[in-house]
């Protein structure tokens, strides 16, 4: 976690160059950063304006806005799952009671040992299979809790060694206080 | 014309532009409409919903800011339905807001303070705590922002895109959490910043040299000049019950800073509130004394007269004096003393490249005004970095840029800020300028050729409106002949009236080479003949004094002290009977024999002439400290002990004989001089027609 690595920098080097302006690349260029260290840092942010020919605040101002981009720490595996109406109709909150229950931690917050966020967001596009949740970047459908079991039985099993030290807090001196964290 | 669009506001008729803001319409017939995020100089952006109004036959209230006017609108801005939005808008504004306002450095002049007690509802119904961050931050040199009390409009954060192209600054995170910030280690420290405390509607950016300046009641304004540089922007001096300058702000005028100030001049202010000369002062045994104005006076006018008619004199006055002092000044050398050693800088300039703004006259281009930025589709700046040099001019050339996509070509031994928006940057060996000109020139005259001037040359070869801006570091140039030379061939390849705008470095030199606060030239850039030709530079003055060829200074404005050698000042001042009249011993090394208390610009009256000619007054906004005067009184008075009489009694009379000496200021008439300045008549284009604001 700190500046980008040559290979991300060539990453974004490579996507920049399908833009008549390289700014354009700034969204997949945040995706390289955050892939490379799980959020994407200040000095991430710094690096890619250079890259971009953009201002850190401009970059951390689109960076800081969307949801999808973390900027605190979040576990290794980010469970989302779907709270708006067709998913909630179909039950998605008995499966958002029930993660809490199963990895004791509420919504927005990432398990002690690092390995699982969940969190519920707004309308993933999927209605017809809902209640839907997404995991990395792959959507679940229909899912009952019996499936929602298993796979977090896969991944809380997984070997260690594909189980990388959580990332350490950043402390973002410009939250609010008592603002709720991403 | 026929094209205007016809509407009704609240029942009133109005024709006006077609795509004017309703916004700007209703301003047009004294509609208050409240707006927070909307800036006439700033892309509408409808950020704030505080401009909500009806239009009939529109489901929604609409933002004003953001809807063009179009014929046969019926809009309404003062019914109940618009009047329930804007308290609806009010309390959401205010929900997180800190309601500080007797701490507030804007209490008093703050429209969200203002609109609330017009608009506003009278108390919340937010029953929760308040969002409260840390404040304040000091997110650049000159300024805090405090988040609690930001709206959002994001005025600053547009500014520092549209305008002055320094994104430091961005807004953060999103709904109750957005926040306006900058990122670690990358701070607002662009040199407009200061800008955006006069564009924030709220207390959120305020100036960290400013803040706590008082209570805005208890504040008065003077309008004036700024004196950071030769653009003359128009300031307002506010200031404390005539006491102390406590800030300065803008105060527009299209023809000079088109409504911003850079934060050198903005925050330049506190040599006239420190270290003040009070009094005069007479040296005693080795040590200052105060001592009368009068016995100053005849103390300095008995070495003044000593050295008259002798050649062993010699005369420094600051280009930060105002033209009626330097005219006294250049009155007592040149007909009482006779003396012709004076000038206004000691800094290099070649004797032919002193009126650099007849020089590129002569070389054929048409003496440019500032606002030719504003017409031109093509600027070529010649040995000037205007980020230093005149910032503001820099934002003008910026607007021309980004507004109307106009191009530059940049000739400068280094990359200055400006090359960031062009291709087309000459960059040359210092000592080069004089044959990459005529390079240009022999390119555009061809059409094209190869490398950079190539391609500039192909640019400035279209028939596209053109200004020329050349800077005043190209007077150093020991060999000036071939740069005229050059520069008169790039004149005849860009074709007929193209204007060239000449940047001078302080706020008055303008006025002082118009005055013949330099050898060799006389008031009204006459070049002088006979015995007064033979006059010293400022250079050779220090050095001549240093080496005892001359007995004595007298230096008025430490200015041109700073501009040599510190120990070459220092030899010469400790070798003379030296004179000092100013208003701070500060920058003074040796200690005077006399010292004449000089008032600053901010405490007399008079005027300056900018660098391109505009001749601007100034009004007395703060008492002069102590017992100092304004230099042209000064002078006056040493005139009087040394037997000539000075005719003029007041600022006024005093203007009434540089336009009769000044033949560029004589059809200037005093009362037009009024707070936005005349254009001295040299460099008037045959029409002044409107420029664009």
């Amino acid at each position: 976690m700190a500046h980008l690595t040559a290979e991300s920098r060539q990453r974004i080097n490579d996507i920049a160059a399908r833009y008549p302006e390289k700014r354009s690349a700034l969204l997949p260029a945040l995706y390289v950063a955050q892939e490379q260290d799980g959020i994407v840092t200040d000095e991430a942010i710094i690096d890619i304006a250079e890259l971009l020919e953009a201002t850190p605040a401009y970059v951390k101002g689109v960076a800081s806005f969307y949801t999808m981009y973390y900027r605190y720490s979040v576990g290794k595996y980010i469970l989302q799952v779907c709270g708006t109406l067709s998913c909630e109709l179909c039950g998605s909150g008995q499966l958002v009671n029930h993660l809490e229950e199963r990895l004791g931690i509420k919504e927005g917050e990432t398990t002690p040992d690092g390995r699982f966020t969940f969190e519920t967001v707004e309308c993933l596009g999927a209605c017809g299979g809902a209640p839907v949740m997404l995991l990395g970047d792959k959507y679940y459908e229909k899912l009952t809790i019996k499936q929602l079991d298993a796979i977090i039985d896969d991944l809380r099993f997984k070997p260690a060694s594909d189980h990388p030290e959580p990332p350490q807090l950043v402390p973002f001196e410009d939250k609010p206080a008592g603002a709720k964290s991403t | 014309m026929s094209d205007l669009v016809t509407l009704t506001i609240d029942g009133q008729q109005i024709q006006t532009a077609p795509n004017t803001l309703l916004v700007e319409a209703a301003a047009q017939l004294g509609i208050l409409v409240p707006v927070y995020c909307y800036h006439p100089k700033l892309a509408p952006i409808g950020a704030c919903r505080m401009c909500l109004v009806e239009i009939e036959g529109m489901p929604k209230l609409t933002p004003s800011c953001t809807t063009p006017v179009k014929e046969g609108m019926v809009v309404h801005t003062q019914n109940a339905r618009v009047e329930k939005a804007r308290r609806g808008m009010l309390e959401f504004l205010l929900i997180h807001h800190p309601l500080d306002c007797p701490v507030c450095d804007k209490g008093g002049e703050c429209p969200l303070q203002d609109y609330t007690y017009e608009f506003g509802p009278r108390k919340t119904r937010f029953r929760y705590p308040k969002r409260h961050w840390d404040k304040p931050l000091q997110i650049g040199k000159n300024i805090l922002l405090d988040r609690e009390r930001c709206i959002m409009c994001l005025r600053c954060v547009r500014f520092c895109e549209e305008i002055s192209d320094h994104q430091q600054i961005g807004v953060f995170e999103r709904g109750h959490s957005q926040c306006i910030g900058t990122v670690p280690g990358h701070s607002f420290d662009s040199q407009f910043s200061g800008n955006t405390i006069e564009l924030c509607p709220v207390g959120a950016l305020t100036g960290a040299p400013t803040r706590f300046f008082g209570r805005t009641w208890e504040i008065q304004h003077t309008p004036s000049i700024c004196t950071g540089c030769a653009a003359g922007c128009n300031i307002r001096i506010d200031h404390r019950q005539q006491r102390d300058v406590v800030r300065l702000w803008s105060r527009e005028n299209k023809h000079t800073d088109d409504g911003w100030l850079c934060d050198r001049g903005r925050f330049g202010y506190e040599f006239v509130n420190q270290d003040r000369l009070k009094d005069f002062k007479i040296l005693q045994d080795g040590q200052l004394v105060d001592a009368t104005t009068q016995q100053a006076t005849v103390k300095a006018a008995s070495i003044l007269s000593k050295h008259a008619n002798s050649g062993s004199l010699g005369v420094l006055a600051s280009p930060i004096l105002t033209n009626e002092e330097l005219y006294a000044v250049e009155w007592l050398t040149r007909s009482v003393l006779q003396t012709s050693s004076i000038d206004h800088t000691a800094s290099a300039v070649n004797p032919q490249a002193v009126q650099l703004h007849s020089v590129v006259r002569e070389a054929g281009f048409r003496s440019g005004v500032l606002t030719d930025i504003d017409e031109a589709a093509q600027i070529v700046t010649i040995g000037v970095d205007l980020s230093n040099d005149q910032p503001i001019t820099e934002l003008r050339v910026k607007k021309a840029l980004f507004q109307r996509k106009a191009q530059l070509v940049s000739l400068y031994p280094e990359t200055i800020e400006l090359g960031r928006y062009t291709e087309h940057n000459l960059i040359y060996e210092p000592g080069q300028e004089a044959s990459v000109v005529a390079s240009l020139a022999a390119a555009v005259r061809s059409g094209g050729g190869e490398g950079v001037v190539g391609q500039a040359a192909r640019l400035l070869s279209s028939e596209a409106p053109k200004a020329v801006i050349v800077g005043w570091k190209l007077q150093g140039l020991s060999d000036f002949s071939a740069l005229a030379k050059a520069l008169g061939e790039l004149a005849s390849a860009l074709g007929p009236d193209v204007p060239c705008i000449t940047i001078y470095p302080n706020c008055n030199t303008r006025g002082a080479l118009d005055l013949g606060i330099t050898p060799g030239w006389l008031p009204g850039g006459v070049a002088a003949t006979g015995s007064s030709e033979s006059g010293m530079t400022g250079i050779q003055i220090l050095e001549a004094a240093r080496d005892g060829r001359l007995k004595a200074l007298w230096v008025v404005g430490a200015e041109p002290l700073l501009e040599a050698d510190p120990e070459l000042v220092k030899a010469a001042l400790a070798n003379v009977e030296f004179i000092y009249q100013g208003w701070s011993l500060r920058d003074v090394p040796v200690d005077p024999d006399v010292v004449l208390a000089n008032v600053t610009f901010a405490e007399q009256a008079g005027t300056f002439t900018n660098t391109d000619g505009r001749v601007q007054r100034i009004y007395p906004a703060v008492k002069p400290h102590g017992r100092s005067r304004p230099g042209w009184q000064i002078v006056a008075d040493l005139g009087r002990a040394l037997g000539k009489t000075w005719e003029a009694t007041s600022d006024q009379e005093v203007f009434e004989q540089i336009r009769q000496a000044v033949p560029a200021y004589s059809q200037i008439k005093w009362s037009e001089v009024g707070t936005l300045g005349v254009q001295s008549g040299a460099s008037a284009p045959p029409a002044m027609a409107g420029a664009t604001g």
